[in-house]
């Protein structure tokens, strides 16, 4: 079909050309060569639907007699945790010395742009670090694409589920081609680098000057604490002007299962109009409305919240738990962490495995790329980078790393508690149900926010973009 | 044969400019998200951009954008030349300095600098509260109200000592007599702004005009360094949309048939100032 187009179109381009042509002698002949050029091919290469790619035979381990170069790409730089990730690659390396990583490595935004000309290339990396999972950007596009490696033999022969606490929880990194690359289930695509959950990061000091000596347990409490804190003059939350993590944190703390919440994140069924978030929805804008957001919250930006919070203004600050070293540095014994107050026994929590590294199709070096995951998911290595300061890495960490009383040994204790036995289970972030939703959902809550639009019309523009591109999805 | 020494050069024009834009145009007859197989759509990419309220509302704002843009900037440059050629100040040199060192400046250190003066506890709504103005402070990119003007006041600073050092140098070459004759005629200093030194300009003044324009339809990095388009969607323009589009959204096909339409309404304005400049 898309042949035929493509056909068609040439002809009706050589026509116009020709005309052109007339009057312009060379340069028309340097034009058609470029449009038959480019005719000849429609953009983005065709891995049809037949090829969808399998890992086939696998071996787990590595052959150490041949020498190896295999090359790993990540938009984490060389600082910070691009450092720590170097420093994992060195440990690879010495383990297997016939082995050889070639790491490319540039800021995150600027690796944002190359992943789909990465992906693209007949040469692919081997591994590499994507931006999301789910239908935000680079996973779903490769994945129904066929530029991505089916994980599941290497899954099972290395028992990756027993590394991130279980086989759920690498749902957040399934799509299923026989169901239009529904997300949350079917093939493994992907493992995580990081774990995460969303909670409040608080100032106790802030806490105490608004009455209270320790840190809310449910909501009603919680809010007691906002209204306290604007009482004594203590600006209650600060808030960066995209919303989102507030926003999945009250619409988790309403909802009473994770269900209800992945469902509609994963593309398959439910509402964002769904009663709960309905009233998440209104909670937002009846926060800014109340002052329980810092004064022109609508127009500040992560990283002026993040310091204005780390500065000591502002009491609490409601995100991921990758901001948790910020917190222990900058606030020191002053920085707390406590989950956001659920509604109920069963309500989930935000967050999750998160970021992918995955293996693309096109890999040369597939059992050696797999053998790389597995090593960066090892208890050693992970353990290694937990002290190192890379955060919550995506393999679980020996508990007892974490010093008793610091915000992050908190995090690790009620990640445990959601993702294990009984727990309400967590929820990935909501900008992944959507290609478009990185780029709009921020936006349409800073209305919201701001009360230029309702929680009902909110709702209603954001459910009718997840209604569109999910019918897209499957046609 | 003096042809062949332009091989070179337009090999390299051919290379890196008209060969990406032909392949644009192609690619923007495609549904494509960036990496599967394109969808051929035809013109669909094109007449939907028509009917798209996101890419009304972006040209709307650029339209609000030019006067900051082009209008006041091209204006306050007229007024600035025709002080300063007519009444020499002490220290020109340094005052033409200072006036066109925005455009001397990064634009990222510009916009970086201006969100911190302009966010909520910043130096300018500090001064705001230090004269009695407490409850006129916001964080000026971040007001659904303010946020479109502040950026347009922020190109206003930025262009302005450009469009002046433009006019100036046009002013020098202005034949003194003229202002001589227009005194003799008994003209004062308005009447001769307007009789000599205007029509003097209005070569400088089209190039500024075209300059200017151009910069008001294109100006990415300023807005995306200060809002990214935000609040809500308030500053959005066409290009910070085409950018999202591609990089962020992978609608690649989109944002192709969106470049190429801002393309051409791009040479389109620049030739219609062309023209009323030849017909001078």
């Amino acid at each position: 079909m898309r042949h035929q187009d493509a056909h068609q179109d040439d002809q009706g381009s050589r026509t116009a050309i020709r005309s052109w042509r007339r009057k312009r002698g060379t340069v028309g002949v340097l034009a058609v060569a470029t449009a038959m050029t480019l005719a000849a091919c429609s953009p983005g290469s065709t891995n049809k639907a037949n090829d969808a790619p399998s890992s086939g035979p696998i071996s787990t381990g590595i052959d150490t007699s041949k020498k190896v170069t295999i090359t790993v790409t990540d938009g984490w730089g060389t600082e910070g945790g691009g450092a720590v990730f170097a420093k994992v690659i060195k440990n690879f390396e010495d383990k297997y010395p016939n082995v050889t990583v070639n790491r490319e490595t540039t800021d995150y935004s600027s690796y944002l742009q190359t992943v789909n000309l990465k992906l693209n290339s007949p040469n692919p990396p081997d591994v590499m670090m994507l931006e999301t999972s789910g239908y935000g950007q680079g996973f779903y596009s490769a994945i129904s694409a066929n530029k991505l490696l089916p994980l599941d033999s290497y899954a099972k022969a290395y028992d990756w589920a027993s590394r991130v606490g279980s086989d759920a929880s690498l749902n957040v990194f399934r799509m299923d081609p026989n169901e239009h690359y529904l997300w949350g289930s079917g093939n493994l695509y992907g493992v995580p680098e990081q774990n995460s959950i969303i909670g409040v990061f608080y100032n106790k000091k802030l806490l105490k000057q608004a009455g209270h000596d320790t840190p809310p347990t449910t909501y009603d409490e919680f809010v007691k604490t906002l209204q306290d804190a604007k009482a004594h003059g203590v600006t209650p939350i600060e808030e960066s002007s995209t919303f989102i993590h507030t926003e999945m944190a009250l619409w988790d703390s309403f909802a009473t299962s994770a269900d209800n919440v992945n469902n509609w994140i994963y593309g398959a069924s439910g509402t964002f109009g769904s009663p709960e978030n309905m009233k998440a929805s209104q909670t937002i804008q009846d926060w800014n409305k109340n002052g329980y957001f810092q004064k022109g919250a609508v127009g500040t930006s992560d990283n002026d919240a993040a310091a204005a919070f780390l500065g000591g203004k502002a009491m609490y600050y409601i995100e991921g738990s990758w901001m948790s070293g910020g917190v222990e540095g900058s606030l020191k014994a002053d920085g707390g962490w406590f989950p956001f107050p659920s509604t109920s026994a069963s309500s989930p929590v935000g967050g999750g495995p998160t970021t992918p590294l995955v293996i693309p199709a096109n890999s040369k070096n597939k059992d050696v790329a797999a053998e790389f995951l597995n090593f960066f998911l090892s208890q050693e290595q992970t353990d290694f980078m937990f002290q190192q300061g890379w955060g919550l890495p995506g393999g679980q960490i020996t508990a007892s790393l974490a010093t008793a009383g610091t915000p992050t040994a908190d995090i690790v204790a009620a990640l445990a508690k959601a993702e294990g036995q009984g727990g309400g289970g967590t929820t990935p972030f909501i900008d992944w149900a959507n290609p478009q939703y990185s780029t709009q959902l921020a936006g349409e809550l800073q209305s919201l926010a701001a009360g230029h639009q309702t929680a009902a019309a909110f709702t209603s523009k954001i459910q009718g973009q997840w209604t569109q591109f999910n019918n897209k999805r499957k046609s | 044969m003096g042809y062949a020494y332009l091989l070179l050069p337009l090999a390299i024009y051919v290379l890196v400019i008209l060969i990406p834009v032909i392949y644009a145009a192609w690619i923007s007859l495609f549904d494509w998200d960036g990496v599967s197989a394109g969808k051929w759509v035809g013109l669909h990419n094109y007449a939907q951009a028509f009917h798209d309220p996101a890419v009304r509302q972006a040209l709307i704002h650029s339209i609000v954008l030019v006067f900051f843009y082009s209008i006041i900037p091209v204006a306050i440059g007229l007024i600035l030349t025709g002080i300063i050629a007519r009444h020499p100040l002490r220290a020109v040199g340094m005052w033409r300095t200072i006036l066109f060192l925005p455009q001397v400046l990064s634009v990222v250190v510009v916009g970086v600098s201006w969100r911190w003066i302009l966010k909520q506890d910043g130096p300018f709504n500090q001064l705001l509260r230090a004269v009695g103005l407490g409850r006129w402070t916001k964080v000026w990119l971040g007001d659904f109200t303010w946020a479109l003007p502040t950026e347009g006041a922020l190109g206003t600073w930025m262009l302005s000592g450009l469009c002046m050092v433009l006019l100036l140098a046009g002013a020098q070459s202005i034949d003194t007599e003229l202002y001589d004759a227009a005194n003799v005629d008994g003209a004062g200093v308005i009447r001769e702004f307007l009789t000599v030194t205007v029509p003097g300009l209005r070569n400088q003044i089209v190039v500024a005009l075209v300059l200017t324009f151009a910069v008001s339809l294109n100006n990415f990095s300023l807005i995306w360094v200060t809002t990214q388009g935000g609040p809500g969607q308030e500053t959005q323009v066409a290009s910070t949309l085409i950018y999202s589009r591609a990089f962020i959204v992978s609608a690649v096909g989109d944002a192709s048939a969106l470049a190429i339409m801002l393309g051409v309404l791009m040479m389109v304005i620049a030739y219609g100032f062309t023209r009323l400049s030849e017909r001078a």
